[in-house]
């Protein structure tokens, strides 16, 4: 029905994601990468995208790489910075359509 | 940093794109209702000007992706002060281009009385700013991109707004005694229309605001007549010594560090930390390049502005209003709000006071709205168009680089909206004004005031990141999902 998926929209998502498990993509203009962990944050506002890439770079280990999804443009455009903060390398970001990846390796 | 598009090259010419035609539309749209209005009277030239400065805000602010809320929160969320350098080189800009507008004797700026209440109203803006995702001028360049938040954001700064400054009832017994007695000894100068000792806010003003005293440094030493005052006192002391001192402090407490260490410098040399400090300030290009393009743009909204007014003889656009036949919604003095400068959060207090004025409920026997502000019809309101101009300005710089996207809210999203965009009003209209009027446009014209605002706002963000990040902590703990509720 209409209506439900009208409402469904502003229902909380749940992204079901897995969680510490690696995985191997194929970045264009990156590379081979070997994912330990993503945090998708599509449609949540700052200062959410940036606390939870904390939390997850808080967990994982020196020199794995996650993957941060978001579509928040401002949020985007302050990663390169927050890596730095956090003392991690931003390998690069990747835009689809409607959102951006981001990929940022945990430094020793 | 690497950017790289993931999708390959489209065969369309980025001119031709879907979206760069709808940017297209969005200014063309401006350009033809601009005509019309110049049409139906050339004196619209005068909001016009609010309307294309606020487009070419919003285009600057959604370039630079600039984000005045995060400027605090990041300090203290994540530690970055990518945001903050951005904020501060736009101050040194606006502050550099109002020195030389106010030489020139076209300023339009009046400063803010200073007291308690400025620290108090900056908290509760910094606090609910934490939970909106961006500041009143972020939350309209944020709706420019689609984002349905920012736009419940906006009605609750409009409403909230409106409320507080006509609220009375139980909100009486929240004012002083002494502040009513105040109130109450200037009740015979005011005219009838007024219930100044009814209606918190009017006491508030009334009993509290006018008994205190607003001014520019320069005028504190007599010497806001004299060049030297205005370019020594009000630009730079008040403005350009606190960034350069802020930068310093903003490179030694959050940049240094990382810097050294990437640069592989343990006995780093005044050159390698004047190095440091440019990187920090080069480091988000977009940002800085929007900082300039703000301050230069900010300092010239005033200059034209009051070319204009010297032009039609007027202090105030309410004049102007009345000498073209449009008489509803002006003050008692026949005014209406209009700055002169960036504005934001007053004439949304207009917006949500107008709407609720059209479904009976009398608003024109408050000081703000009745005495002061006006509440002309949104059609009319010059400042209002200066946000709407933000909104639009955004949409085109938005679709033009395909970042425009419609999001609703979550719940959990939307209730921040409203109850963070209900503290940011009631945070405005205590501390007169938001991070852009009672900050942003103070503190580059030599009044002090706002660098008070921003310690409020400092302080309020701070609390508001650590209830931010205990809610966080805690709805985690309640669900395993990352980024769910």
């Amino acid at each position: 029905m209409q209506a439900t998926g009208w409402f469904g929209r502003f229902r909380d998502r749940r992204s079901g994601l897995p969680g510490p498990m690696l995985r191997d993509i194929d970045v264009p203009g990156i590379g081979r990468l070997t994912l330990a962990r993503t945090v998708d944050c599509l449609g949540a506002m700052c200062p959410r995208p940036q606390l939870l890439t904390m939390k997850v770079l808080g967990e994982v280990r020196a020199g794995d790489i996650i993957e941060v999804i978001s579509d928040n443009p401002t949020a985007v455009e302050g990663f390169p910075a927050l890596a730095m903060a956090l003392n991690c390398a931003h390998l690069g970001t990747v835009r689809e359509t409607g959102h951006w990846r981001m990929y940022l390796r945990k430094s020793p | 940093m690497n950017m790289a598009s993931a999708s390959a090259s489209t065969a369309t010419h980025w001119l031709f794109r879907k979206s760069s035609l709808q940017s297209m539309g969005v200014l063309l749209f401006v350009i033809i209702g601009s005509l019309w209005a110049l049409s139906v009277d050339t004196r619209f030239v005068y909001m016009l000007v609010y309307v294309w400065f606020g487009l070419a805000y919003g285009l600057l602010l959604q370039y630079g992706r600039f984000c005045m809320a995060s400027a605090v929160r990041d300090l203290f969320a994540v530690k970055v002060p990518r945001m903050a350098v951005g904020m501060m080189i736009a101050v040194a800009l606006y502050a550099v281009v109002a020195a030389i507008v106010t030489l020139s004797g076209f300023s339009t700026f009046h400063p803010n009385a200073m007291g308690w209440h400025i620290v108090i109203g900056g908290a509760i803006f910094g606090f609910g700013i934490v939970f909106t995702g961006g500041c009143a001028s972020g939350s309209l360049y944020k709706a420019g991109e689609g984002n349905m938040n920012s736009m419940l954001v906006i009605l609750a700064i409009s409403f909230s707004q409106a409320i507080v400054v006509t609220a009375t009832g139980w909100w009486d017994s929240l004012v002083p005694q002494s502040w009513l007695d105040s109130a109450a000894a200037k009740a015979a100068d005011m005219p009838e229309e007024l219930t100044i000792t009814k209606g918190w806010f009017d006491i508030f003003t009334a009993g509290y605001i006018w008994d205190l005293k607003g001014h520019t440094t320069a005028e504190i030493f007599g010497m806001a007549e004299t060049a030297t005052g205005i370019v020594v006192l009000n630009t730079f002391l008040t403005a350009i010594l606190p960034v350069g001192l802020i930068l310093i402090a903003l490179y030694a407490f959050y940049y240094r560090k990382g810097h050294l260490r990437r640069a592989g410098l343990t006995a780093p040399s005044l050159s390698d930390e004047l190095a440091g400090m440019w990187a920090m300030c080069t480091s988000s290009k977009n940002t800085a390049l929007a900082g300039i393009g703000l301050g230069i743009l900010a300092g010239l909204h005033m200059y034209v502005t009051g070319v204009l007014r010297d032009h039609y003889g007027i202090f105030n656009f309410g004049e102007l209003l009345v000498a073209m036949g449009y008489n509803n919604g002006l003050s008692i003095q026949e005014t209406v709000f209009d700055p002169g400068y960036w504005y934001i959060t007053t004439q949304e207090a207009q917006w949500g006071g107008w709407v609720m004025q059209q479904v009976g409920i009398e608003n024109m026997d408050s000081i703000f709205f009745g005495l002061d502000n006006g509440l002309p019809n949104p059609l009319l309101n010059a400042p209002g168009f200066m946000s709407i101009g933000i909104i639009l300005g955004a949409a085109v710089m938005a679709l033009a680089r395909r970042e425009f996207k419609w999001k609703l809210p979550s719940w959990e999203t939307a209730f921040f909206a409203i109850v963070g965009g209900t503290l940011m009003g009631i945070g405005a209209r205590i501390g007169m004004g938001c991070n852009i009027g009672a900050f942003f446009a103070t503190v580059t014209n030599g009044d002090p005031s706002g660098w008070v605002f921003l310690v409020g706002m400092v302080i309020g963000a701070w609390i508001g990141v650590k209830a931010f990040t205990w809610w966080m902590e805690w709805s985690a703990s309640r669900n395993s999902s990352e980024c769910g509720l």
